[in-house]
């Protein structure tokens, strides 16, 4: 027993060391705070024979000294030559290493020159890609109901962005996609792009198109206001900023979304900015446009400006409110030369609400859009004048994140659209469940089950249920 | 035989708390060059600061520089003062890469690296072990708490 009790208390003694040196850092700490003496110097006096300690240190040092002659962030380069270096070292005989102090490093090397304020000017490419599947199930043949069961590249989108001063910076997104072809028309037909290839003789090929996402510049005025100018994403909600899908939770966006309330992008002035003060963030967008219409990006077909809006509140308990609000005209192109154009008011507002505190989250958007045809621009359907409208709706997801099983993520999304004037239903009610698994940041796997109803009214899609199973892959690049 | 129960049950918590002891990770002490006027900071501004917003400080905005990714120093500072794991930070960045916003601050390979930039770079602020501290480097408290103090908790994992 007597035995038992010296070994233990042998190993007690041989962890004291170690405790009594974290104890000590904050005295040491304290002389070189207050002396303005460097550390090194008495060390200088009288140097000590170096131990098997110092010589790691020295290792490691020296490794991160060789390792700045890339940039810090090619991490991998870095640690493998750190590794080389560190191993010539640490084979070296004791006392033949040196101790590099932060005077060996050169700043420039790092693009971290003092002299020249450098920014971070590098065209930085990145992007988001995902792939997917799905099926839908109607609960009963229609004609006019197409069964899916199809694999489908979504999005391709490529991120370029660059600081052009420390205050100025430059970002575009651009969506690579197959459409238009597969398209399908309101004749029924389906617009194909199969056109011959001329670099390969008697082949063919389909060609595909781009989407500008976004394409603006960007200014700091402040460091409470920015100005952005270019083609941008409405700044609303949570989804349309989310936007990418790595970033998004479900695999298919919400009707009030997809339906577009508000324009998704917008062409023109935004400003924005954020105060916080006690913990409470204070964000603003105000957004002055073209509108919504058939060439926003390159003209004002009514001359109307469009002007909008966001506050968002952010509170230290991990809740976020927003609302936005957005105005504008709508003006069509003419259906035949010389014919007047769909023309029309519309206003969207909504709120939004985040809660994210540790693995929970929780996010909910209620939007309304009205929509107001002037006096003698009311356009004319099949069933008569066009009439005035306000369409409204909600969504509300809640999920958790667990930090295993790939970071599985449970959630449950239940949605709620009611449109005006629509000529397939009157109201949506739609729920899902599913699973958002991230094994790393990059990479994204969702698998989700959605059952749809639409109540019986007017439409063609009345009175039908959907059951919708869909599984996606995305993933940043 | 009850002594000697008594004795071994005292090693054994010896034993522990010198574990518990070594386990602990090296403070780290947030610092800007010294001179700067910045020696008091608060938690929530730190935090904003290294999740890529505006802040300013001692008369100028303030660049953040962060430990290597996946090294004890950045494992210990994102738990402590952004309350996040190393896989919410990941995720983190990389979501606001998609959204379009800023990225993640520069990362650094060494604290020798940290401390010459803290010296150096205009507005730079980052963190060393309390080890590896230099003589142009300044301390900066955290919510009025120096790192000499026992309530200040950030330190490496």
């Amino acid at each position: 027993m007597k035995r038992a009790l010296w070994i233990l208390l042998a190993l007690g003694s041989a962890a004291e060391p170690a405790a009594a040196q974290a104890a000590d850092g904050p005295l040491e700490l304290e002389l070189l705070a207050s002396d303005p003496v460097p550390p090194t110097q008495p060390q200088q006096a009288s140097p000590p024979p170096p131990s098997a300690d110092d010589l790691a240190k020295a290792a490691d040092a020296t490794a991160d000294v060789a390792a700045i002659a890339a940039p810090a962030d090619s991490a991998p380069e870095d640690l493998a030559r750190a590794a080389d270096v560190t191993a010539d070292i640490a084979s070296l005989p004791a006392g033949a290493g040196t101790k590099p102090s932060s005077d060996d490093i050169d700043l420039s090397a790092l693009g971290l020159d003092p002299a020249s304020a450098s920014i971070d000017d590098k065209l930085n490419l990145y992007g988001f890609a995902d792939f997917g599947f799905n099926t839908q199930h109607w609960s009963e043949d229609r004609p006019y109901l197409d069964r899916v069961r199809s694999f489908m590249f979504g999005n391709l989108n490529l991120y370029m962005a660059k600081s052009l001063t420390p205050k100025i910076r430059s970002l575009a997104e651009v969506r690579f996609s197959f459409l238009p072809n597969a398209q399908k028309n309101p004749d029924g037909t389906y617009v194909d792009t199969t056109v011959q290839d001329v670099s390969q003789f008697g082949r063919s090929v389909q060609w595909g198109g781009i989407v500008i996402e976004r394409a603006y510049l960007e200014y700091d005025v402040t460091d409470h206001l920015t100005i952005r100018a270019g083609h941008w994403l409405t700044p609303y909600g949570i989804w349309n900023i989310d936007h990418g899908s790595p970033v998004i939770i479900p695999t298919t966006r919400p009707y009030i979304i997809g339906e577009q309330f508000f324009p998704e992008h917008q062409t023109g002035l935004e400003l924005f900015g954020s105060h916080t003060q006690q913990g409470f963030k204070l964000d603003y967008h105000v957004t002055v446009s073209n509108g919504r219409g058939p060439s926003e990006a390159q003209e004002d077909r009514d001359r109307k400006l469009a002007f909008g809006g966001r506050l968002e509140l952010e509170t230290p308990w991990g809740v976020r409110l927003g609302s936005s609000y957005y105005r504008g005209r709508y003006t069509g192109n003419p259906q035949t030369a010389g014919a007047m154009p769909e023309t029309y008011l519309e206003a969207a507002y909504g709120a939004d609400v985040l809660f994210d505190r540790g693995p929970l989250h929780i996010q909910a958007e209620a939007m309304v859009r009205e929509r107001h045809y002037p006096l003698g621009f009311r356009t004319t359907s099949g069933a008569g004048f066009a009439a005035d409208g306000r369409d409204l709706g909600y969504y509300a997801i809640i999920g958790y994140r667990f930090d295993q099983l790939w970071n599985v993520m449970p959630f449950f999304y239940h949605e709620d659209y009611r449109p005006s004037g629509h000529g397939f239903f009157e109201r949506v009610d739609g729920y899902s469940a599913g699973l958002n698994f991230r094994p790393s940041a990059s990479t994204v796997f969702k698998v989700m089950g959605s059952y749809v109803a639409i109540p019986a009214g007017q439409g063609l899609l009345q009175d039908l249920t959907l059951r919708m199973y869909t599984a996606q892959a995305s993933w940043v690049f | 035989m009850k002594t000697h129960i008594t004795s071994i049950v005292i090693a054994l918590c010896l034993v522990m708390l010198a574990g518990s002891a070594r386990a602990d990770g090296k403070k780290l002490v947030v610092v800007v060059a010294k001179g700067s006027s910045l020696t008091n900071i608060s938690r929530a501004e730190l935090k904003r600061c290294f999740l890529g917003e505006a802040v300013s400080g001692g008369g100028k905005t303030l660049v953040p520089f962060n430990a290597a990714p996946n090294s004890p120093d950045r494992a210990g500072f994102d738990k402590a003062v952004l309350g996040m794991s190393p896989d919410e930070v990941g995720r983190f960045w990389v979501d606001r890469k998609v959204r379009g916003q800023s990225g993640a601050p520069r990362s650094l390979p060494s604290a020798a690296h940290m401390a010459k930039v803290a010296a150096k770079f205009p507005g730079a602020i980052g963190y060393l072990p309390v080890d590896r501290m230099t003589s142009d480097v300044q301390a900066v408290s955290v919510d009025d708490v120096p790192y000499t103090d026992k309530r200040y908790d950030i330190a490496a994992q």
